[in-house]
């Protein structure tokens, strides 16, 4: 299991709608999102980018007003299926959230508390799989001598980066990533963005930022969203170049250059 | 308002003429230092006056003797034992179905269906319904319609209805105080409810669960009206959880009450008991450090 590779998956997102109770927080989305680029999702707050990408990983099964109608498909999995088996549908898209929310226990069990659920047992390849992935984050050297201490006592940058080595653990072929650094101070912010960066290639990343500059320097692709008649719509995506130099949409033009949004 | 006299004494550069908000503190500060102070005096004098007058009567051979004169000489030997019987059996029932209630109610009831809050509400009236009548519920349900008698059973199951109620939302405050962000990051690992309650939500919550335990326990080792109709009163030494027994606080009623010259042994009985509930206190928290280093 150590050794095995990582197959990031392309997401096919059609006609998904997603409303709580009688709003609709995102409508009619429709988005490509090719396996292992960064995607990222921009648009002004409340414009439903954190509901879309709760829709991809069935979060949204957690909020008992919500509704999702429409197809999500990861691979080769449609995840709207009744028979797609939730468990292991999270297993394979990892999410990282907005706060850094380590578990109250010790930073060895964040990272393998999950891997023993979904059945790793051996001692030897748990410890290799947690410096692997403690390694990938730039954890490793700064934790090394206290694996065993409570993640709580970890900076917040230090618990985000934490998270992230938690899902990435699971070997995921999708990460979805909640404004990742919205919560940190810029160095801390900066630590993160870099590996976030080091990811390309081996996980397709959904990335929903409010922050352009780090969608531009981050993400292969970009996908704005706006609200429209009070709810979330995709009005322009594309490679990322091309949506903040040349955008089609007015909107689009307008909020790249800072002037509404 | 900026005319109103308020204001000018608030101004600053006036030395020695304190604002009114500077007094308002200072008052609310002394109000606040004063009860704390009146509680914990309070406390202090009654734990003072109990160790006084029992002190003198403690003594290894008054743990382990049996009582003799009606409880004015000997020890309290057997009443230990029951009394440590007694709770031990309405823990073993009313922990584990304390933490399912609680389970139930915080995590598998979306915060307001029907039946949570039937549940809550019954709890509710429970945790307020008088000791004495959990004490003839007991007798008639537990001693005559099931057939115990009078026996440490009974008065172990009759005191678990009652400490259930407490327990039970105290755990469940606790479990639902536990953030929701630790629940969405095992939901999105793909951990089940079951992993997600047992390995994420209730070691978060067990600080919560200990203060619940060391109520429940302390309402159980206080407890009198309740245990006189169902574990009874018999100061011999249980050979069974079918035997009845007399626990420490009836024990310390029936000195105060019934035999004229108990009092020492009745204060050196009281000693006794808060002695132990510190301890399961002190013990309680040392646990729930231990376990849960990152809680404290």
């Amino acid at each position: 299991m150590p050794d095995s590779p990582t197959h990031p998956a392309p997401l096919r997102i059609s006609e998904l709608t997603v409303r709580y109770g009688q709003t609709t927080a995102v409508a009619d989305v429709s988005l490509d999102i090719p396996a292992g680029a960064i995607t990222a999702i921009v648009g002004p707050s409340g414009c439903g980018k954190s509901s879309l990408l709760a829709a991809l990983n069935r979060m949204t099964d957690l909020i008992p007003t919500a509704v999702v109608t429409g197809h999500v498909r990861v691979g080769d999995t449609d995840v709207y299926d009744v028979r797609t088996d939730v468990v292991a549908l999270r297993r394979r898209v990892g999410m990282i959230f907005q706060r850094p929310n380590p578990f109250a226990m010790s930073v060895r069990r964040n990272v393998t508390l999950a891997l023993r659920e979904h059945g790793v047992s051996d001692r030897a390849i748990l410890d290799a799989i947690t410096e692997r992935a403690l390694r990938d984050v730039g954890l490793w050297d700064e934790v090394r001598d206290r694996l065993d201490r409570p993640a709580t006592t970890l900076s917040g940058g230090q618990q985000q980066r934490l998270c992230i080595a938690r899902a990435i653990a699971l070997e995921p072929d999708v990460l979805l990533m909640d404004e990742p650094c919205s919560a940190l101070d810029p160095i801390a912010a900066e630590t993160v963005e870099r590996h976030i960066a080091s990811l390309r290639g081996r996980y397709t990343v959904v990335l929903v930022t409010h922050n352009l500059a780090q969608a531009r320097r981050l993400a292969d692709h970009t996908a704005v969203m706006w609200l429209h008649d009070g709810a979330g719509r995709i009005i322009e995506h594309g490679p990322t170049a091309a949506v903040f130099d040349t955008p089609t949409h007015d909107l689009t033009a307008r909020y790249v250059r800072g002037l509404q949004g | 308002m900026s005319h109103t006299p308020t204001t000018r004494t608030m101004t600053p550069g006036k030395p020695g003429a304190m604002s009114r908000a500077a007094t308002l503190d200072v008052a609310a500060a002394l109000f606040a230092w004063g009860c704390a102070a009146i509680v914990t005096a309070a406390f202090a004098w009654l734990l003072i006056d109990v160790a006084w007058r029992g002190v003198g009567g403690l003594s290894w051979s008054f743990l382990v003797d049996e009582p003799s004169d009606a409880g004015r000489a000997g020890g309290v030997g057997p009443v230990v034992l029951s009394t440590l019987l007694i709770l031990a059996v309405c823990m073993a029932v009313s922990v584990p179905l304390g933490l399912g209630a609680a389970a139930l109610l915080a995590e598998f009831t979306r915060g307001d269906t029907r039946f949570a809050r039937l549940v809550r509400r019954s709890l509710d009236v429970l945790a307020g319904v008088p000791s004495i009548v959990f004490g003839l519920f007991g007798n008639a349900f537990f001693c005559l319609a099931l057939g115990m008698g009078y026996s440490i059973l009974s008065g172990g199951l009759t005191l678990a209805c009652m400490v259930l109620p407490i327990l039970i939302r105290v755990t469940e405050q606790g479990m639902r105080d536990v953030p929701d962000a630790q629940r969405h990051a095992a939901a999105a690992l793909g951990l089940s409810r079951t992993t997600t309650l047992l390995r994420v939500t209730l070691p978060a919550a067990m600080p919560a669960l200990a203060v619940g335990l060391v109520l429940g326990v302390g309402r159980a080792l206080a407890e009198t009206a309740a245990l006189i109709f169902t574990s009874g009163y018999v100061t011999r030494t249980p050979a069974s959880l079918l035997d009845s027994g007399r626990s420490l606080s009836v024990h310390i009623y029936d000195l105060a009450m019934n035999v004229p010259g108990g009092e020492t042994h009745a204060s050196a009985a009281a000693l006794l008991l808060i002695a132990v509930l510190l301890a399961i206190n002190l013990l309680t928290n040392w646990i729930t450090r231990r376990t849960h280093p990152g809680w404290h």
